[in-house]
């Protein structure tokens, strides 16, 4: 099996956590969409433009990444985020921990809500399709930032 | 927050006038990896501590030791 460029690495690492910041954008903008129909907002055409931007930032960073990484692509490895250059490990490892502790925090927020609703929260705000949402757009935005702050370039030091 | 390990690759790098670039690619790791040792941000395992012991031609103890003051 050829060996993976370690900083093809650090590109494909750069570039997945760009599309998961993305992903969790985009979930934060149709969960807004959702928050906003209990005020009887119509959101919409605001939502519809942020999906379209995000679709197109999406186009964008997949055809940079391929365009940059395409003779020293991982193949299934780089689907699957087998990194093998040690750093990459270790960030993708702070970053999964990171995001696991997140979605912890939101679910325990969520048993609290759940579970001793006196204002009609639950009723009115909450729902198994909007929790979702919220987890994935936490999950996400936080598993991508911690990636990114780890990768943040500097010139040769 | 730095590891409580100190190193002196900067200083061997320096001495063979190697960029971290070419010291990352000579050793198969990327730039970042040794960015970030050379910067005490990650303290690597001991396969790349003896890679880079093998390549500038010293003990690993000449490379990495435990910090005092740490």
């Amino acid at each position: 099996m050829a060996k993976w460029n370690p900083e093809a690495q650090h590109t494909s690492l750069k570039y997945n956590a760009y599309i998961y910041l993305l992903q969790g954008l985009f979930f934060s903008a149709l969960l807004g969409n959702s928050l906003a129909e209990n005020y009887a907002l119509d959101l919409g055409w605001l939502v519809d433009g942020v999906v379209i931007t995000l679709v197109a930032v999406f186009i964008y960073f997949t055809a940079r990444l391929a365009r940059n990484n395409h003779r020293c692509s991982g193949g299934w490895r780089e689907m699957l985020g087998l990194y093998d250059d040690e750093y990459m490990r270790d960030v993708v490892r702070t970053a999964n921990s990171c995001a696991l502790l997140a979605l912890l925090v939101t679910i325990f927020m969520g048993l609290l809500l759940g579970g001793a609703d006196k204002l009609g929260f639950e009723q009115n705000w909450l729902s198994l399709g909007r929790f979702t949402m919220l987890q994935i757009a936490i999950g996400s935005i936080t598993w991508a930032m911690t990636i990114l702050v780890s990768l943040r370039d500097g010139a040769e030091e | 927050m730095s590891a409580p390990v100190t190193n002196s690759i900067a200083l061997l790098r320096a001495q063979k006038g190697l960029s971290q670039q070419e010291l990352a690619d000579a050793i198969g790791v990327s730039r970042k990896t040794i960015s970030t040792v050379e910067t005490r941000r990650f303290v690597p395992s001991v396969v790349i501590a003896l890679q880079l012991a093998r390549y500038f031609g010293v003990a690993v103890e000449e490379i990495f030791s435990l910090d005092e003051d740490a």
